[in-house]
């Protein structure tokens, strides 16, 4: 992974954020002479960006606070079984850079931002928590940023660590594909903040997963986290069909269960490569001298307007990997993320609802 | 505004942005006179002719296009094309480097700009590529699936080689559609193409004809029957429900 300090060539802050804490940090960290705005530098573009654009946002950081609404449920997708999932955005883009990244047909800000009023963001979680109090939220801050690769900028983990061990009914989850976890690793927790690694092997994380942290490292960090009572998840999440697949994926459920037992584990979840087709332009525009598997991969447009590989093939994929895990213990709780029932069926022979592991967290809740 | 007659020498013709319909014989050339010389807004096909009518008009240039080529008549290379001969560039100007020929092809069949993006990624195989579209003439629909998946394959690493129409089985852009597809997806058309044979092979109950059948991401076999009264259904069902379907259907 490069380091945080080069990662940006270009600084911007807001007026109202020049004396938070974020740009405190960020003008210590970062080699590069902030600048202070008044507004979002380079406006903001009408359709979706270029792919010279997009790669030119991930390295302008824009530092304001955010006017809108933080916590929202996840959009999941057109005919998908939902989990009842959360997301609380603290910011836009991510300094990291996969292939099959879905911000690329996302965004359309020309900047990185990260929001500097967090404090905002956790008066609405309060207000929403008040309101629903009997509501197990999952709320995840992983959505349209990296949970925690730029956290020596923002310690937002630690802020939120503290939050939610003051509302043990909810449960945070930090994603991420760093390991970056030692702004909270020693904060006193109440065991809802679930640390979360997307995962694939590690050819594969060679190959379309630039500027991340290797799997071993992910690993480790997890070990860590778990070690100091965190719990872990794990998103095999996209999978990609590639030459040895069925290999490589056993031994990346290898590398998990011999450091995570079952009961360290609060989730693993399951999905294939998948993503708008629009988003096509924009992959050959930033990688056509290196074509991803995202391009070469035989995908079809399937019901909620997304490609992804055909159904069957999904289903051996997701099988596979999901009999890995029960082969060497059946207490591992695997689920699929944003699949149709068809793919439930193709692969558990069930509903989400009628596997005992995980039907809780696809039960209807009272929600905003 | 003036009527005379020139000698095509006398006019300036660096204007002509090659536009789809050729300018009415009844009608004299338009030109109007910019930095001194009298140049030409219409009729650029008469250039070879040593006179030619000319009307010359008094408005500034753009004014002039704009009025004698309206915007909204124009296909969307001819704009280009328009576009550049006035000195203005676009993100789309690689378009312009294709032979004008399928340029003309494109605008007739309306096939939208931003379709045409993974021509960008195809300059290497412009003149085989140029061809085989001129001659196959697609629809713009088929226009644009074929580039996609042209531009999927030359990603891939293939070459002109395997994407040319085969001369023994294409006589129209749907059968190098079929050939290409089947280029782009080959382990997932092989199957289908298999399981089609397997779910052929069952021993379907009279009147009852099934194929593997293809939508998106989704393969399935999709059974067909008629059915004239309750009896019949009844004797369809029944049938159907003792119909064995092997394992190699769907295990594959």
């Amino acid at each position: 992974m490069e380091l945080i300090s080069d990662q940006f060539s270009e600084l911007y802050i807001h007026e109202k954020s020049w004396n938070s804490l974020v740009a405190k940090r960020a003008r210590e960290i970062l080699n590069v002479t902030p600048i202070k705005v008044s507004e979002r530098p380079y406006g903001n573009r009408e359709g979706n960006l270029t792919g010279k654009e997009f790669s030119l946002s991930k390295k302008r950081l824009y530092l304001a606070p955010h006017e809108g609404h933080f916590f929202r449920k996840c959009p999941g997708t057109q005919g998908a079984a939902c989990c009842n999932y959360f997301v609380l955005n603290l910011g836009v883009q991510c300094n990291m850079n996969c292939s099959y990244c879905y911000l690329q047909s996302y965004i359309n800000s020309p900047v990185s931002q990260i929001y500097t009023n967090i404090e905002d963001a956790l008066i609405e979680l309060d207000e929403t928590a008040l309101k629903f109090p009997n509501s197990p939220f999952r709320v995840g801050t992983g959505e349209t940023i990296d949970s925690l690769s730029l956290d020596d900028i923002t310690h937002y983990s630690k802020i939120l660590v503290q939050w939610f061990s003051r509302h043990p009914k909810l449960t945070c989850e930090f994603k991420t594909k760093s390991d970056n976890i030692k702004n909270f690793i020693d904060v006193q927790h109440a065991g809802n903040v679930v640390v979360s690694f997307s995962v694939n092997p590690q050819s594969i994380i060679a190959s379309e997963e630039h500027g991340t942290a290797s799997l071993r490292q992910r690993l480790h960090a997890g070990r860590t986290a778990s070690n100091q009572g965190f719990p872990v998840a794990f998103h095999v999440d996209p999978m990609i069909y590639v030459s040895g697949w069925k290999v490589l994926y056993s031994e990346l459920v290898d590398q998990i269960t011999t450091m995570f037992t079952p009961k360290e584990i609060r989730w693993i979840s399951i999905g294939a490569l998948r993503y708008p087709p629009e988003m096509k332009h924009i992959l050959r525009e930033r990688f056509s001298k290196n074509p991803p598997a995202a391009l070469t991969g035989e995908l079809f447009l399937s019901g909620d307007g997304k490609l992804r590989y055909d159904q069957g093939l999904r289903n051996q994929m997701f099988s596979h990997v999901i009999g890995e895990f029960k082969k060497r213990d059946k207490g591992y709780p695997a689920f699929l993320c944003m699949e149709a029932p068809e793919s439930w069926l193709g692969t558990f022979q069930q509903t989400p609802r009628q596997i005992s592991q995980i039907k809780d967290l696809f039960q209807p809740m009272a929600a905003p | 505004m003036k009527f005379k007659t020139y000698k095509s020498s006398e006019l300036t013709w660096s204007l002509d942005f090659k536009p789809l319909k050729k300018w009415p014989e009844i009608l004299p050339v338009i030109a109007l006179i910019d930095n001194g010389s009298i140049k030409v807004i219409s009729g650029f096909e008469r250039q070879i002719q040593d006179q030619v009518d000319v009307l010359i008009i008094d408005s500034p240039l753009n004014v002039a296009f704009e009025q004698v080529w309206p915007n909204a008549q124009l296909g969307g290379l001819e704009r280009l094309r328009l576009l550049k001969v006035l000195g203005q560039s676009t993100e789309q100007d690689f378009l312009l480097e294709w032979p004008v020929e399928l340029q003309y092809l494109l605008d007739q069949k309306q096939v939208a700009l931003k379709s045409l993006k993974p021509l960008e990624y195809l300059t290497t195989w412009k003149d085989q590529l140029s061809s085989a579209l001129i001659a196959l003439r697609p629809s713009s629909s088929q226009c644009r699936e074929v580039l996609d998946l042209l531009c999927d394959l030359k990603m891939s690493g293939l070459q002109w080689g395997d994407c040319q129409p085969e001369i023994k089985t294409v006589f129209e852009a749907s059968h190098w559609m079929t050939q290409l597809k089947t280029l782009r997806n080959p382990n997932t058309l092989q199957n289908d193409s298999l399981v089609n044979k397997s779910v052929m092979h069952v021993p379907w109950p009279r009147g009852v004809s099934a194929k593997w059948e293809r939508q998106g991401d989704q393969a399935s076999i999709v059974i067909q029957a008629k059915v004239n009264n309750k009896l019949e259904w009844k004797r369809l069902t029944e049938n159907l429900q003792k119909t064995e379907l092997g394992d190699q259907i769907w295990n594959s």
